[in-house]
């Protein structure tokens, strides 16, 4: 048997361990989540270590004497003064330099792709034909406005405000709709491929082993 | 996978390996492929592997895919579409597929799978119909089943709320009349 067929039957086995606690609580569940939230740490800790600090210090600081690298890895030592309760405003430098460094590097970014290119999208091009894609462009104006108008709380929701807010919880609710839809399909997603798992792989590598 | 279509390592295909900080990854990767990743996965030097002679950037590249259950599309359209132009494409999974769509709808994205929906979708389109195809009737059933239990659990809720309705008018006219 090889180590691949044998991962696949203790994966089968642990599927089942999980599955069973549709029927009741049992000890073979607490196990196999037990097992998995243990191996989940354990891998991440050893990935990140190694692609972190074996990967981007201790090989170019160390076997190739890069020590450019050598502020960012002290500023990295300086976030484990958290673990000293005296001394954790040492740590402070280090989330300071880095959330400064991000803040400008996001802000610019994330406002141009995630606000003004989407207002953009939001808005209908001028001058060219009728089209669906206008009637769809134009019923998602309608929603992005009277979604503002819900949110909007220095007034009270009452005459056309009230009407149009009305509109605007109705796009919400859409959207929510289509987000628990897509929700929906993503859990069934991940039910159907432990199904596939169970009774197509694995009887199949269960028959090469016998 | 390789074997199957007779692809090889190095020449065809690179893995380069998991780098922390996805945003720093893909922003130096605009500058240099090979100073962000000087190893690969297997510990080789990327500068001696082939398939990277003449790639270094984003520049070098035609199409970026990116295929995720997380939300590192939308950091791909940021980094690489935003700040270098890269016209990309996506696969997410459906609980994601939601707040990718509107990248798609401007542009940002050139092309999108959302779900097991999209990659049935796109078995048809390639004419090879597979696992995906496979589960959209499974997938539609499961969605099917749900909204029928949400039509019958309004149903209830309505009759609950009939009947405390009733209730509440009933006890209110006995203590009318009383």
């Amino acid at each position: 048997m090889s180590w691949e067929m044998l991962g696949m039957l203790v994966a089968g086995i642990l599927t089942l361990a999980i599955f069973s606690l549709l029927f009741r609580d049992n000890p073979l569940y607490r196990f196999a989540e037990s097992l998995l939230v243990g191996v989940s740490a354990g891998y991440y800790l050893i990935h990140y270590f190694n692609a972190s600090v074996i990967r981007k210090f201790y090989i170019p600081v160390i076997e190739e004497g890069d020590l450019w690298l050598l502020p960012g890895g002290l500023l990295g030592l300086l976030i484990l003064f958290r673990l000293v309760k005296k001394y954790q405003w040492v740590s402070r430098y280090s989330i300071a330099f880095y959330v400064a460094a991000w803040s400008g590097y996001l802000i610019p970014s994330v406002i141009q792709e995630r606000i003004l290119t989407q207002v953009t999208g939001t808005l209908p091009a001028v001058g060219e034909p009728f089209t669906w894609a206008t009637a769809g462009t134009l019923l998602l104006l309608a929603g992005v406005v009277s979604i503002l108008v819900y949110f909007y709380f220095s007034a009270e929701h009452k005459g056309l405000l009230g009407h149009v807010s009305k509109v605007g919880i109705t796009f919400l609710m859409i959207g929510f709709g289509a987000s628990f839809g897509y929700t929906v399909m993503g859990r069934v997603s991940l039910l159907i491929g432990r199904f596939l798992f169970l009774f197509d792989e694995l009887p199949n590598a269960v028959r090469q082993i016998l | 996978m390789a074997e199957e279509y007779g692809k090889e390592y190095g020449t065809d295909y690179i893995f380069l390996g998991y780098n922390p900080d996805y945003s720093a990854t893909m922003l130096r990767m605009g500058e240099s492929i090979r100073a962000t990743y000087p190893i690969d996965h297997y510990h080789t030097n990327t500068s001696e592997i082939p398939i990277l002679q003449g790639v270094d950037s984003y520049a070098d590249i035609e199409l970026l895919i990116t295929v995720t259950a997380s939300a590192l599309a939308e950091y791909w359209i940021i980094w690489a579409g935003g700040t270098y132009d890269q016209k990309i494409i996506a696969g997410n999974t459906a609980i994601q597929a939601i707040l990718v769509y509107p990248f798609f709808q401007t542009g940002q994205l050139s092309g999108f799978l959302g779900g097991l929906k999209g990659a049935a979708e796109y078995e048809l389109l390639i004419e090879h119909s597979d696992k995906a195809v496979r589960g959209m009737d499974a997938q539609s059933m499961a969605h099917l089943m749900i909204v029928i239990f949400i039509i019958i659990g309004n149903i209830g809720f309505m009759i609950q709320k009939r009947s405390q309705k009733l209730a509440a008018a009933a006890t209110s006219g006995a203590g009318g009349r009383s």
